[in-house]
């Protein structure tokens, strides 16, 4: 009695994530690369030798695997995601190694194309040109750092990676068109438990959004975490600063805000 | 002779002790309503998982300990009594100084003891560790060490899940020392 006892006791813990989710809140992967980048070598122009690189590197399986895309059909919705993973911290960071975000590119693109290989009855010659579209953003990101160091370096790959991600999305709502679906774009697999949405209104409404925690406004190297705000209502939590290019090249300089509650809307003029 | 106690105990809706018993079977879900239990790992999780620990000891006093001597019982009952007035100073403590409220979500979360160095460093004179997670969309593994938030997660839900061990554990060796009592006691002429 006493034996089955103690063995039950013992069992429990093995037994009980079976029936409770014990699993931790998700959080944003940190330092996903283990091995520092190969510097003096000559500089990278071709998506395949990217490629080649970015897979000799030592990225963390699991990181890959929490951020993998979504693409699920519910109720005549498609719920997309092109998902995507965090590389780098401000140790070893894009401000550092600026290939690291044609690296992120690269990798979300190769996961998600073998994602979508992979969902059943999917036309492949549908997306292979969105795809194609989408590696040559990446080949233009390469040449813009083998053309040397800029100031805005950082802020351009920023955004051709956010361009690169709009043209997957692109195929994504005309795949949901063609399927008579309605597109919705899922929750960032990357972001904070503790976040509400948050609706933007640019005047003009074509001027470039980036945001960025206040806390890591204060260091020294915040270049790289800065980020382009490309969904209509994203979720945001905390304190932050806020900066606009506009379509003339003016620039609304970082400004602090608050996310208050849920719901709430922010009004920028040029 | 175990079960036969622990089902009488059960089944046993007019003792005193043994509602109040049941009670403290109930008492963990209480936190639901409350707010009180450790934030980690989940709302529902900590008041099922610390129910059936209590359970478990219930199962273990009534068939390891009830047979002892009352000597040796009240033994035990002070050292459940130990175990639940330092849990319970313990769970207080740590509460106080590892929950924190987020106010924009009505949730609390559990912050870790040692701050990431970038964040450390860069942190302006006055500004508290409140205005750094504030500043960090709220997510405290930014802010501090993982290993350091991982292991309070840990200590909260160990030192409230002791707790109601205690709680448990007195009420049971209470209701074994009631019956022995009644035992022993003679019969009324």
């Amino acid at each position: 009695m006493k034996v089955i006892f103690l063995l039950l006791l013992f069992a429990l813990p093995t037994l009980l994530p079976a029936v409770i989710d014990l699993t931790p809140p998700s959080e944003a992967p940190r330092f996903g690369v283990t091995e520092p980048l190969p510097t003096g070598t000559p500089p990278i122009t071709t998506v395949n030798d990217l490629r080649r690189l970015a897979n000799s590197l030592e990225i963390k399986q699991d990181v890959r695997a929490r951020n993998r895309p979504i693409m699920s059909i519910q109720n005549n919705t498609l719920l997309w995601n092109a998902g995507g993973l965090k590389l780098g911290d401000d140790f070893i960071g894009p401000s550092h190694y600026p290939l690291l975000i044609p690296i992120k590119s690269i990798l979300r693109l190769d996961d998600l194309q073998q994602f979508i290989s992979e969902q059943p009855d999917v036309d492949m010659n549908f997306w292979a040109p969105y795809f194609e579209q989408a590696y040559a953003i990446v080949e233009k990101m390469l040449l813009k750092i083998a053309a040397g160091s800029s100031p805005d370096l950082l802020a351009v790959l920023s955004q051709y990676d956010g361009n690169a991600v709009e043209v997957m999305n692109t195929a994504a709502r005309k795949f949901a068109e063609s399927r008579g679906l309605t597109f919705q774009l899922a929750p960032q697999p990357l972001e904070s438990p503790h976040t509400v949405e948050v609706t933007f209104v640019k005047n003009p409404s074509n001027g470039h959004l980036f945001v960025i925690p206040a806390t890591l406004f204060a260091l020294d190297n915040n270049a790289h975490f800065w980020r382009e705000i490309l969904e209509e209502r994203p979720r945001l939590g905390g304190r932050y600063y806020y900066m606009v290019v506009w379509p003339n090249g003016s620039l609304t300089p970082p400004t602090p805000f608050s996310v208050a509650g849920p719901a709430q809307v922010l009004t920028i003029n040029q | 002779m175990a079960l036969d106690n622990f089902l009488s105990f059960v089944a046993d809706f007019k003792g005193v002790a043994a509602l109040i018993a049941k009670a403290a079977l109930i008492a963990p879900f209480a936190g639901l309503i409350l707010n009180i239990g450790p934030p980690w790992p989940t709302k529902t999780a900590v008041p099922t998982l610390t129910a059936l620990c209590e359970v478990f000891v219930l199962i273990y006093i009534f068939q390891f300990l009830a047979p002892l001597s009352k000597k040796r019982l009240e033994k035990r009952l002070r050292l459940f009594f130990l175990l639940l007035a330092i849990s319970f100073v313990l769970y207080v403590f740590l509460y106080s100084f590892y929950v924190v409220d987020i106010p924009l979500t009505n949730e609390r979360d559990v912050i870790g003891f040692i701050m990431r160095p970038e964040i450390a460093n860069s942190a302006l004179p006055g500004q508290t560790a409140g205005d750094l997670l504030q500043g960090y969309e709220w997510d405290p593994f930014g802010v501090w060490e993982g290993w350091t938030i991982n292991t309070m997660r840990v200590s909260l839900l160990l030192s409230w899940i002791l707790f109601f061990v205690g709680i448990a554990g007195c009420m049971a060796i209470f209701v074994s020392l009631q019956r022995k009592v009644k035992k022993t006691a003679p019969a009324r002429v």
